[in-house]
C-alpha cells in the first residue's frame, strides 16, 4: 500500500509541471523524454480518477433501499436535495445527475403543460354544468307552466260546463254569448299551451346539445390521462434504472401514478355521470319532440274544432236550427284528440313524472269535453224539442190565426150586412 | 376491460425484446428481495410488498422456458393489472432483465407472430413490431396466464392476507 502511495505521489509529481515544484523531486531524465512521460502519466491519472467515479456511481444505485416505503415530498424539494447530495458527490455521478435533473426538468415540464390541459378542461366543464343546471331550471319552469295552463284551461272547461247547466234552466240567449267567448278562452289556453310544449322541446333540444358537447371532452380527459400514465410509468423507468440516485425520479413517478389513479377515478365517474344523462337526454329530447309533434298537429285540429264549435253557437244564437248539432260532434273530436295527446304523453316513460301533473288536468279536461259535449247535445236536443214544440204551436197559431183571418173576413162581411141595418 | 392505447412498456429478456401495453402496467420498479411463499406455481417466485399490497412475483423467464438468469443492477419488476372475468381484479409484477421505455408503437407497424421458428408459445405473443431495426414482441398479458393460473394466484394472495392477518392478531 505504502509502495503504490510513493508511486503514485512520484507519478503526480512527475506529471505536474517541472517549473512549479522542481524541488521535489528530480528525475534522472532527459528534458523530451520526461515531457512526454508527464503527458503519458497525466492521461494515466485522469482515465484511473473516471474509472474510480463511475465504479462509485454504479456502486450506489445498486445499494438497496432501506426505507421501503417512499419519500411524500414535494417535487422541489427532491429536486433541491439532489442538488445539494450531487456537489459531495464525483464527476461522474455528477454527470448522472445532471442527466436525471435534465430529464426531470422534462418531464415536470410536460406535467405543468397537462396541468395546463386540466385547466381548460375543468373550466369547460364548469360552463357546461352552468348552462346544464340553467336548461334544467327552464325544463322545470316550462312544466310548471304548461301544468298551469292546463289547470286554467280545465277551469275554463268547468265554466263551460256550469254555463252549459245554466242553459238548461233558460235564459238560452245570454248563456250562448257566454259560451262563445268560453271556447274563445278555450283556443287562447290550446295556443298557449302549444308555445310552452315549444318551449320546452327547445329547453330540451339545448340540454342535448349541452350533453353532447361534455361528451366531447371525454376523448381529451382519456388523451390527458393516458399521457400521464406514460409520463408516470418513464419516471418509475428511470427511477429504477437509477436506484438511489433516481430518488426525484422516484417522487416524481410516485406522485405521477397517484394523480393518474385518482384522476382515472375521477373519469369514471363523470363518464358514467354524462353516459347516463346523455341517454336520459336522449330519449327525453325524443320524447319532447314527439310530444310537440303531436301536440301541433292535435291542437291546429282542435283550434279548427273549437272555431267550429264558436261558429255553430254563433249559428245557434242567430238560428236555433238542427246545424247547432255538429258542435257536439265536433266537441266529441276534440275530446278524443285531447285523449290522443293523453295516451301520447302516457308513452313518453322519461317524461312521465313531471308530466303526471299535466296529464291528470287533460284526461279531466277530455272527460270535461265529453260531458260538455254530451250537455250540448242534450241542450240541442231539447231546444230542437221546444223548436218543433213552437213550431207545431206557431202551426196551430197559424193555422188559428188563418182561421181567424177566415172568420174575420167572414165575420167583418157578414156581421156588417146582418148588423148594420143599412141599405142595399 | 381496458381500451388498449397504443403506447407499450418495451423490456428485454436476454436479447429478445419484448413490449405490453401501458393499460396493463401499473408501474416498474427496481429488483428487490422477495419473500418466498411455498406450495405456489414453479414460475412464482416470491412476493413483495408494495405499499402495504401483497403482489405474487412472476418469472417471465420460467413461464417463458428460458433459462434462469441472476439478478444484476438492470434487473426489474414491471408491476402489472390484468382483468380476468373469472377473478377480481389481479396486480402482479414480472421480473425482467431490464426496462427500457415507454415507446408509442403504430399499429401499422406490426405483424401478426409467425406460428413457426419461434421460440416462445406462439399464443403468448399478440404480434410483432420492427422499430430502429429492432424486431420487439408485443405480449398478449391476457394470455399468458391461464385462467385456473390467475384463479390459483388469487386464491394464493388470499391466503397469504389471511396469513399476515392471524400474524398481526397473535
Amino acid at each position: 500500500m505504502t509502495n503504490h502511495k510513493t508511486f503514485y505521489i512520484a507519478l503526480f509529481a512527475a506529471a505536474l509541471p517541472a517549473g512549479i515544484v522542481p524541488h521535489i523531486i528530480t528525475l534522472p531524465v532527459p528534458p523530451l523524454a520526461a515531457g512526454i512521460l508527464q503527458t503519458l502519466v497525466f492521461m494515466l491519472l485522469i482515465f484511473a480518477a473516471v474509472k474510480t467515479g463511475t465504479a462509485k456511481n454504479r456502486q450506489t444505485a445498486r445499494a438497496p433501499e432501506s426505507d421501503p416505503a417512499l419519500p411524500t415530498e414535494p417535487i422541489l424539494n427532491s429536486l433541491g436535495e439532489t442538488e445539494e447530495t450531487g456537489a459531495q458527490l464525483g464527476a461522474g455521478e455528477q454527470d448522472d445527475q445532471e442527466d436525471y435533473q435534465s430529464l426531470l426538468a422534462e418531464v415536470s415540464s410536460s406535467l405543468f403543460n397537462d396541468a395546463k390541459l386540466i385547466d381548460v378542461y375543468h373550466h369547460q366543464l364548469a360552463q357546461v354544468i352552468q348552462t346544464t343546471d340553467e336548461a334544467a331550471d327552464t325544463l322545470i319552469t316550462s312544466f310548471m307552466d304548461i301544468n298551469g295552463a292546463v289547470k286554467k284551461l280545465n277551469e275554463i272547461v268547468k265554466a263551460l260546463l256550469h254555463l252549459g247547466r245554466q242553459s238548461e234552466d233558460g235564459s238560452q240567449g245570454n248563456v250562448l254569448l257566454e259560451m262563445k267567448e268560453v271556447v274563445h278562452k278555450i283556443t287562447e289556453s290550446f295556443a298557449m299551451t302549444k308555445d310552452l310544449v315549444a318551449r320546452n322541446y327547445l329547453a330540451f333540444k339545448r340540454y342535448g346539445s349541452h350533453m353532447e358537447t361534455i361528451q366531447k371532452t371525454i376523448p381529451m380527459i382519456n388523451e390527458i390521462i393516458d399521457k400521464m400514465k406514460v409520463l408516470s410509468i418513464n419516471a418509475s423507468i428511470e427511477a429504477a434504472r437509477a436506484g438511489n440516485s433516481g430518488h426525484g425520479f422516484k417522487v416524481v413517478a410516485n406522485e405521477f401514478r397517484t394523480l393518474t389513479d385518482k384522476f382515472n377515478s375521477s373519469k369514471e365517474i363523470i363518464e358514467n355521470t354524462i353516459s347516463e344523462a346523455s341517454v336520459f337526454s336522449r330519449e327525453t329530447f325524443e320524447a319532447s319532440r314527439e310530444t310537440e309533434t303531436e301536440f301541433l298537429g292535435v291542437f291546429e285540429n282542435s283550434v279548427e274544432l273549437l272555431d267550429g264549435i264558436s261558429d255553430s253557437i254563433s249559428r245557434k244564437i242567430t238560428d236555433s236550427t238542427k246545424k247547432a248539432m255538429s258542435a257536439y260532434e265536433l266537441s266529441k273530436i276534440i275530446a278524443s284528440d285531447i285523449q290522443k295527446i293523453v295516451v301520447s304523453i302516457q308513452f313518453q316513460d322519461i317524461t312521465r313524472q313531471r308530466i303526471e301533473h299535466v296529464q291528470t288536468p287533460l284526461t279531466e279536461l277530455a272527460a270535461t269535453l265529453n260531458t260538455v259535449g254530451e250537455l250540448l247535445h242534450t241542450k240541442i236536443a231539447h231546444h230542437l224539442e221546444i223548436d218543433e214544440q213552437k213550431l207545431e204551436k206557431y202551426k196551430k197559431l197559424f193555422s188559428m190565426r188563418s182561421e181567424r183571418e177566415i172568420f174575420h173576413q167572414h165575420f167583418d162581411k157578414t156581421p156588417r150586412s146582418a148588423t148594420g141595418n143599412q141599405p142595399p | 376491460m381496458k381500451l388498449q392505447s397504443d403506447n407499450y412498456v418495451t423490456l428485454s429478456l436476454d436479447k429478445t425484446m419484448f413490449a405490453i401495453n401501458v393499460s396493463h402496467v401499473r408501474e416498474v420498479l427496481e429488483y428487490r428481495e422477495l419473500t418466498l411463499i411455498p406450495k405456489t406455481a414453479d414460475f412464482v417466485k416470491g412476493v413483495i410488498n408494495l405499499r402495504g399490497s401483497v403482489v405474487p412475483v412472476i418469472d417471465l423467464r420460467m413461464k417463458f422456458s428460458m433459462e434462469t438468469k441472476p439478478v444484476d443492477i438492470d434487473t426489474a419488476i414491471i408491476i402489472l393489472e390484468l382483468f380476468s372475468e373469472n377473478t377480481e381484479d389481479l396486480v402482479l409484477g414480472v421480473i425482467a432483465d431490464k426496462a427500457h421505455e415507454v415507446l408509442e408503437i403504430d399499429p401499422s407497424q406490426t405483424d401478426a407472430a409467425p406460428r413457426l421458428g419461434n421460440s416462445i408459445h406462439v399464443d403468448f405473443i399478440k404480434s410483432i413490431a420492427r422499430k430502429n431495426e429492432h424486431f420487439i414482441m408485443i405480449l398478449d398479458i391476457e394470455k399468458i396466464f391461464l385462467s385456473d393460473e390467475l384463479v390459483d394466484l388469487s386464491q394464493d394472495i388470499t391466503r397469504i392476507k389471511d396469513q399476515i392477518a392471524d400474524d398481526d392478531e397473535s
